[in-house]
Formats: structure tokens, sequence, C-alpha cells
């Protein structure tokens, strides 16, 4: 296990006006150790101890959508629920085969285009990342989550996760450029009623580099 | 009732998993060169002469690939070019690919058929030709003339991003036939830089100078029945950067021949690298050296040996639906054995400069300089001066249609 340390900065702020359930709500964004957004991450606050067992998993009722994109998963990232189905459309021209050979969902979908294959279910939390076995250099990431609170930060490195109940939780992390398969366990917050909690954490160690500069490539095969 | 079916039909083919691609250019060139192509049995290096200056259609490509199980892909390119080849439309790969769906870290893949070994950086887009540039480096012109392992290929790579780590290892390892008369181009003639592929059955004129002489060959042909073989090793970084490094060997016996041709023992090392970069920039460099050579001679080796080199700096940028891409490169062959029978000495270098476009899903518009500067002591057996400036300006528009 490598050692990764991180530094948080904790501002709550209390408000007086109570909405009419009330519920709390994180703010938090990440950066990189030189303070520069880290985007495509994924945080997931995972409820402890007697509140773990008021928060079962919800699965998200509509498939949530994985497609296809000029041989780029889109998005790139991302974050569903414990038992959530996700589709896989492929909207290039050229037919894509995705597979996972992850533990947390081992799939393969036969070469297809357009919407061929039925919802896959993921039953099990953890990382699954996704491949084309046509076009290797496609790499896609689904992080199951074993908690309903989750978000993923946008451009600025920032995310929002709203209508949190009071409890305790684990704040963990994971994106595409950690070096880790396993999300970081950052810290434990508690959050009491309505309130509003902003998190500023500074993501030690080298990161690895951003996938997808190469772009869109016009008739690219090989 | 029937255009009915024929559009269901259609719409059911185009969404299935088996894709359909033709493409056609219609092409303005216009070549300043004293010399005539190596197509009409020339000493000039490009694929269009100053005599074919104008308009032309074409070439076409047509392009099948599709599963035949859920493991095996099976490929199928073929171009007409439009240039008087023995068949005007012609096969230049026909592969049977074996792809499991990697359940380890580990992934394996085989081919089967006629297909380019992994040398080229450049030649990525479908019908193995450049995304970059029309016309390819001197050593993948050469590639795509010359070289085609008919045969078997398997790889294997170690992959990276199921592991958390950046980055892959692979090995390929390849044996073939039908590729003894490969060399024959590079020693007559020297590197050249054009998109033209040589089919699996087309003939190219004897390159003797002399436009219009008899004689042909095929280059896709077993003379001596040994088998070839290719080893390399493929390192990928993310998606940022893959380098390549082969050892090819056609192990042809050079004192072996048939009624039309040696079989020539050809061997080269070839090593590449491309490299991505954050805002849309890439790097390709590669470099081929190597030796061919033919006859019988005691020590085996042949009585006329030929070695050769190239390599080439290409960058290119895109910028949303527009790329710019400029490539400079170098050439050389030296006879080592047999120069007083037939010297066939070759430097160069050249410049290629290309824009490219994407009008439209269906229509790319392509401009493309090129300057080539050589010296081929064979043109003075025709009377032409070594040393030849050829420059060539290409606008092409290309419409592809993938069902």
């Amino acid at each position: 296990m490598r050692s990764v340390a991180f530094t948080t900065s904790l501002v709550a702020v209390l408000l007086l006006a109570a909405p009419l359930v009330p519920a709390a709500e994180l703010r938090a964004s990440l950066t990189d150790r030189d303070l520069v957004p880290v985007s495509d991450t994924v945080l997931i606050l995972s409820p402890v101890g007697e509140s773990r067992s008021a928060t079962i998993p919800r699965a998200a009722s509509p498939p949530v959508v994985m497609d296809q994109v000029n041989m780029q998963f889109e998005p790139a990232v991302l974050v569903i629920p414990q038992g959530a189905k996700v589709t896989f459309p492929n909207s290039d021209s050229v037919a894509h085969q995705v597979y996972s050979f992850s533990p947390a969902k081992r799939f393969a979908l036969g070469l297809y285009r357009g919407v061929r294959h039925a919802p896959v279910d993921f039953e099990q939390p953890g990382l699954v990342v996704l491949g084309c076995n046509i076009h290797d250099f496609m790499i896609g990431y689904i992080v199951v989550a074993d908690s309903p609170y989750f978000g993923k930060t946008n451009g600025a490195g920032e995310v929002q996760i709203t209508d949190l109940p009071a409890g305790t939780y684990t704040v963990k992390a994971w994106g595409p450029r950690f070096k880790d398969k396993e999300a970081r366990v950052l810290q434990k917050i508690t959050l009491r009623g309505d309130d509003k909690l902003t998190l500023n954490v500074k993501l030690e160690g080298s990161l690895l580099p951003v996938r997808g500069v190469a772009g869109k490539m016009k008739g690219l095969r090989y | 009732m029937l255009w009915v079916s024929t559009l269901f039909t259609s719409a059911c083919w185009a969404s299935g998993p088996h894709e359909f691609t033709a493409q056609i250019d219609l092409r303005l060139t216009a070549a300043d060169s004293s010399l005539s192509s190596f197509r009409s049995g020339g000493l000039g290096l490009l694929r269009y002469d100053a005599s074919q200056n104008g308009a032309h259609i074409g070439p076409l490509l047509l392009d099948y690939s599709g599963p035949v199980t859920d493991t095996l892909r099976a490929s199928v390119t073929a171009f007409a070019t439009g240039d008087a080849d023995k068949n005007p439309i012609d096969l230049t790969e026909a592969i049977l690919e074996w792809r499991p769906v990697p359940v380890s870290l580990l992934r394996w893949r085989a081919r089967l058929g006629a297909f380019y070994p992994p040398v080229s950086m450049e030649n990525r887009g479908i019908g193995w030709q450049s995304l970059y540039t029309l016309s390819s480096s001197a050593i993948n012109t050469w590639i795509g003339e010359e070289v085609r392992a008919i045969g078997a290929e398997l790889n294997l790579t170690a992959t990276g991003a199921g592991s958390g780590r950046s980055f892959d290892i692979g090995g390929v390892v390849g044996v073939y036939g039908w590729n003894d008369p490969m060399g024959v181009l590079i020693q007559k003639r020297g590197w050249a830089i054009h998109d033209r592929q040589t089919a699996l059955f087309g003939r190219l004129p004897d390159i003797n100078g002399i436009p219009g002489a008899d004689g042909s060959y095929e280059l896709f042909r077993e003379i001596d029945h040994r088998i070839g073989y290719y080893g390399g090793l493929e390192f990928t970084y993310l998606d940022r950067v893959v380098a390549r490094a082969l050892h090819y060997d056609n192990r042809g016996d050079p004192a072996i021949h048939d009624s039309q041709e040696y079989a020539w023992l050809s061997r080269f090392n070839a090593y590449g690298v491309r490299i991505e970069l954050p805002g849309a920039w890439t790097l390709i460099a590669q470099r081929l050296d190597g030796d061919t050579s033919v006859g019988v001679s005691a020590d085996g080796r042949g009585n006329h040996i030929l070695a050769y080199w190239s390599d080439f700096l290409l960058v290119s940028k895109a910028f949303g639906r527009h790329r710019l891409s400029a490539r400079y490169e170098q050439f050389h062959t030296t006879t080592e054995r047999g120069a007083t029978r037939f010297d066939s000495h070759q430097d160069g270098e050249a410049l290629t400069l290309a824009y490219r476009m994407d009008l439209s899903d269906h229509w790319q518009m392509t401009v493309e300089g090129l300057r080539v500067n050589s010296t081929l002591r064979h043109r003075l057996r025709i009377g032409e001066l070594p040393n030849a400036v050829e420059s060539s300006l290409q606008l092409v528009a290309r419409y592809s249609l993938t069902l």
C-alpha cells in the first residue's frame, strides 16, 4: 500500500435558516500537489457506524449511459450506485467490443454498433476498468459506489454532494490519474442537520497524466 | 416494396457489426520533375509525374471488416489504383484475426493472412493510409511497396490500465512466405515517397529507367520455399507514447531463382516512436536500416548486396477539424557488393507539408506539397543526371462512406 499523505482544510458553516427537510451538503475541491485542479475524480461518502444501516444503497431506476463517441468512452469516468444498470450505446460509425475483467465486474459485449445489448448490472462496489477489444487505446472507468452519496469533480476540480442525512461518513476519492486501483480514504466527517461543509483536498504524491490528449482521429483503425 | 426492403436492409447493415467502407479520391496533381514515375518504369520517386499533371479520379478503396465469430474477425482491403495494374482492383491486405476478449492483464492476438508487419507509426487509417499526410514517408512507402507478411503473427501484451499501471509492454512474432522478390525495388530505384501500395496480385513494371520497357515484377511470390520471420517489442505509455522495435528477415536464399526472379535475402531493423502531446500535437520518428542481397556467391550472401537506411521526423497539430503536418526525412542506399555491374547508390532528403480538413462526416480535403532532392547513380544509365529535384502539389477531395 503506497503512502499517500493529504492535507485538508475544513470549513464548516452552519446556516441559521433551516430547510423543510434538514439535509446536509458537501462541497469539495480537489487539487494536485501543485494546486492544479484535478477533474474527473469521484468522491464517495460512505456512512459509518449507526448511520450505515439507515442508508441502503439505492439503485437508479433508469439505466445510466456510458456512450462511445469518437473512439472514446463518454463519460471517461462514470460513477454509479451499487446495483445500478448501465447501457453501452455505440455512437461511432465503427463497431466496438466493450469488456472488463475487473474483479468488481467481468463482462463482454459482442461486437456492435448502436444499441444492441441489454443494460449491464453492477452489483459489486469497486472500480471497473473498461476496454474495447478492437481499439486498444479506448479506456473507460466505472466506479461502483457502496453508497448513494457521491459525485465527480468538474473541470475546475469541484464537486457538490447534496441531500446528505446527518451522520458520520468516510470520504473516499478515486480518479483515473490515481496510481492505485483502490479509492483513497481522505478522512471522516460528521454532519448534522443542514450543515454545509467545504472540503479542500490537496492530493499529495504524483498523479498520472490525463488520457485522451490525442483527441478525435477521423478514420483511425490502428 | 423493393426500395423499402432495400432501405431496411441497409439500415440493419449500417448498425450491425459488419463494416463496409468505400472511399474515392478526386485528385488534382501538379508535379515538377524531369523524371518519369517508377509506375511507368522511370527512375522518378513520385507516384504521379509531370506527364500526369491534371485531374485524376481515384484511387478507389473498398474495405470490409466484421466478425466471423465472437473472437474471430475478418478484414479485407482492396484498392483500384487506376494506373493499369494487372488487375483493375486488387487486394492489399486480407486478414483473419483472433481477438479473444481479455480476461486478465495478458492480452493475446493472432493474425492469419496477408498483412503489414507492425512497422509504420503513421499508416494508422483504414486501408493502411496515413492519418497525417497523403504520401507516406520513404520508410513506409517502401513497406507498402515491397513488404507484406503472408503468414501468421502472434502478439502478447501485458496491459497496464487494469492494474493501475500507466504502460503496456508487448511482443510480436510473425512467420511468413511469399515475400521473396522483396528488395528489387529499393535496389533498382531506391527509396520513393508516395501513397501507392502494391497489391497482393499486382505487378510493377521493370524499373530499368526506360518507360514502357518490357518486364515486370510480382512482389509477393514464394521462390526459395524458406519461411521468413520478424520479431518485435512495443511499449505504450497511456495514450501518449508508443515505441516499437522490430527485426525483419525474409530468410531468402539469394542463389535460388525461378523463371521470373531471384529470391532476395532482405533484412532490416525498424524503430519508431509516436508521442502525443497536450494541445493535439503529435510527433512521430522512425528509422529503418537493413540490407538486401541477390545472386550466387561463395559465401551465400549473394553477388550483389545493397545496404540502406532512412529516417524521418513528423510533426503534426490538429485544430478541431483541421490538421497541419510537416515531415522531414533522409534516405540512403549503398551498393556494398557488385557495384561494378549495377550501382544504384542513392542519397536524398524530402520535405512534406500537408493540410487536412474534415469537411463533413464523409468528405475530407488534403493539400500536400512534397519536395524530394535525390541522387541516384543508376540514372546515368538512361542519360539523366544523377541528381534530381522533384516536387509535387496535390489537392485531394476524398469521399468515404462506411455502412
